[in-house]
């Protein structure tokens, strides 16, 4: 199964293309190399490809128009490669229908891993880290401010996440109403550089829940779903 | 100059007020030269006028005559008599009561100028007694009908024998001096008040001009001072605007260059961690890494200070606690432990994603030099202050300043082993000094650095 996955290497520096290219075949992907934006369309074209890595800054089209029109296509999971390594610009990547990012520069192996991770939870729960261009959610009283990753209460108090609070917020944003089982949270929660992680998914919706205020008792905000998992019950909002 | 004020306010008021004070002198003078004439015009001359006129009528009236006279102008309210006892003289003068000092020498005045009487100019103004002043001076006693008189005067005639006035009312006179003080009060209550205005209005521009200066310092890109106020101070907020615009060019300048030098060495440098990751000498491969590590290190630091200097994050209320907690996961999902000690329960007006990044930098540190990271918070009078602990070897006292340098190294083999402290620091105590707090660092008596944060939180 793994080895047979297509990744597509979009981006126009030669030596990067190559050496990706190699790496990730040396590792049992089919990898496929190309410079910019028509040859990628050319590339979807041709066959089947399982994972676009997308480099940010592309001559012509650049990697955030690529991957916004992509978006209205398919739904291919994408890893954008950003330079800026700000975190807007990571923000910005993921509104426009990313999955995940990586900041310039990194090694082959934090690509590897990113690789494995999105495509595992592209199968375990076929959404991105995308909240339709939302700049700020709003849910119950709260207001989550996407580029600041913090909460921000009704009375104007900034409440900061932690990384995996707010990557797990966003989940349940994105799909208000609907139970997600522990596997599904759990395939968002192991994306970042968490290698030695403990913490069962339990515990992380319970700091959730008390970063939100909401008793764990008797949740109003996340419930649990006996036997299956959690649900966000709270009507959401975006804005841009 | 040595005696003169210092701002520009109290020169003008200075040069106003001598200038006020002399023309004010000067007119003293000339109301002084002119005084008799002055006095005479304004100090009871009608009375003097009346006494002079009787003086010299009954001076050219045979003693029986004088008294028919008398009789016709012993009306009130001045008495006529003769054959009074003289009085006393007053001892002196300058004693005498200010008003009847006045009319005496005005009485002097209308009786000396006239040279065909010869009248003796000694003349005794005084006031009779009131009935508590009984023998205070030696007037003589009250006399006539009219009323306690209010002053009596003697004038001698030609003869040797006295004419005694005494007059029912006081002469009108003194008013007019003291109208002049008066005067002169207000007109100098009044200078000081115009001149307070009229200065605060000249040079009130140019302490816009010195706040700006100051605040220029904080904020390259603040908004130009308004060219208003008096031409002078406006060519100089003028020059001040081009200065600043000129300044704010180029510092923008070099942070783009900055900027984009260290964002392109991005791409060569991941293209260097790739090729290191296909390397099979672990060895060798591990040296590239922290090498590269390094650079990474130094380029991303760098943009995240030019990023800082042109950041405009909105200041808010901030979950103090919840803050540090979020750190506090986030060191916990890779791995590494970090305490929290101490609380805060007021949220703290600060700009919550610098925050976080000041103290991200300060814990990086901690865990990276000293092992282990706590963080204690305390709430003070008027102040947040967060120290980060760690358990390291701390940094000789002499170097402590030093540390907070750009890319400074300071023990050799230390920095090797972790690549020194880079910008982290200077960008905390930037942070820091932006919210109008400050970080310093100290080592702790029981071994291990402390950074100390201290923020503003008023009550």
């Amino acid at each position: 199964m793994e080895s047979s996955d297509h990744v597509l290497v979009v981006d126009d520096d030669a030596e990067i293309r190559r050496l990706l290219g190699d790496y990730l075949r040396k590792n049992g992907y089919r990898a496929t190399t190309v410079a910019d934006g028509s040859a990628m369309w050319a590339a979807l074209a041709r066959g089947k490809i399982d994972l676009i890595v997308l480099d940010l800054m592309l001559p012509g089209q650049d990697g955030l128009s690529l991957c916004r029109k992509l978006r209205a296509e398919s739904d291919t999971p994408v890893i954008m490669l950003t330079a800026r390594g700000e975190e807007t610009d990571r923000v910005v990547g993921l509104e426009m229908g990313a999955d995940d990012y990586l900041a310039k520069p990194f090694s082959a192996r934090e690509l590897l891993a990113r690789v494995k991770t999105v495509l595992r939870r592209y199968r375990a729960l076929p959404m991105h880290l995308r909240a339709d261009d939302a700049t700020s959610i709003r849910f119950s009283g709260w207001t989550l401010d996407v580029r600041s990753r913090h909460l921000v209460s009704a009375d104007g108090v900034v409440t900061p996440l932690s990384g995996a609070e707010f990557q797990l917020l966003r989940v349940f944003l994105s799909h208000p109403g609907q139970v997600l089982s522990r596997d599904q949270l759990m395939s968002f929660a192991k994306g970042r550089e968490s290698e030695p992680f403990e913490r069962t998914i339990d515990l992380r919706v319970s700091r959730l829940r008390q970063r939100l205020g909401d008793d764990g008792a008797e949740p109003r905000i996340i419930k649990t779903v006996r036997g299956q998992g959690y649900v966000l019950a709270a009507p959401v909002t975006m804005e841009r | 100059m040595r005696l003169a004020p210092k701002s520009l306010f109290g020169r003008f008021v200075l040069v106003l007020l001598a200038g006020l004070a002399l023309s004010q002198l000067a007119t003293l003078y000339i109301n002084q030269t002119e005084r008799d004439r002055l006095l005479y015009r304004a100090g009871g001359m009608r009375l003097a006028q009346q006494i002079s006129d009787i003086v010299k009528l009954l001076d050219s009236l045979p003693g029986a005559e004088r008294r028919r006279v008398v009789a016709v102008f012993n009306r009130p309210p001045l008495a006529v008599s003769l054959d009074r006892p003289p009085l006393a003289l007053p001892a002196d003068e300058e004693d005498a009561d200010f008003q009847l000092s006045v009319f005496a020498s005005v009485l002097r005045y209308a009786l000396g100028e006239d040279a065909k009487i010869s009248v003796d100019t000694k003349i005794s103004v005084g006031r009779t007694h009131r009935p508590h002043e009984h023998g205070e001076r030696g007037f003589g006693p009250r006399r006539g009908g009219f009323g306690p008189p209010a002053f009596t005067v003697q004038v001698p005639l030609h003869d040797g024998s006295l004419v005694t006035f005494d007059s029912s009312v006081l002469p009108p006179v003194g008013t007019t001096t003291l109208r002049l003080a008066l005067t002169l009060a207000v007109l100098l209550a009044t200078v000081i008040a115009i001149s307070l205005v009229a200065v605060r209005w000249v040079t009130g521009p140019l302490s816009v001009l010195a706040d700006a200066a100051e605040k220029l310092g904080e904020n390259i890109n603040r908004p130009p001072i308004p060219e208003a106020g008096p031409a002078e101070v406006q060519r100089a907020a003028r020059s001040f605007n081009a200065m600043q615009q000129r300044l704010s060019r180029s510092m923008a300048e070099r942070s783009r260059v900055l900027t984009a030098m260290s964002h392109d060495l991005k791409t060569p440098i991941t293209r260097m961690r790739l090729r290191t990751d296909m390397l099979e000498d672990e060895a060798v491969r591990e040296k590239f890494e922290r090498d590269l590590a390094e650079m990474e290190q130094m380029v991303t630091q760098t943009l995240e200070f030019m990023r800082d200097a042109t950041d405009t994050e909105p200041v808010q209320r901030v979950d103090v606690m919840a803050l540090l907690e979020s750190l506090q996961g986030d060191y916990e999902d890779m791995g590494k432990a970090v305490r929290i000690s101490g609380r805060v329960s007021r949220p703290l007006a600060a700009r919550p994603v610098a925050l976080r990044r000041c103290l991200t930098n300060l814990v990086d540190n901690g865990i990276r030099y000293g092992v282990r990271a706590t963080i204690d918070v305390a709430e003070e009078a008027g102040r947040v202050v967060v120290r980060v602990l760690d358990e390291g070897p701390g940094i000789p006292e002499a170097e402590l300043e030093r540390a907070f340098e750009p890319f400074f190294r300071g023990d050799a083999s230390r920095s090797r082993e972790t690549g020194g402290f880079g910008l982290g620091l200077g960008i905390a105590r930037n942070i820091a000094r932006a919210h109008g707090g400050d970080l310093v660092l100290k080592n702790r008596a029981e071994g291990g650095l402390a950074a100390i944060l201290t923020l503003p939180h008023p009550a």
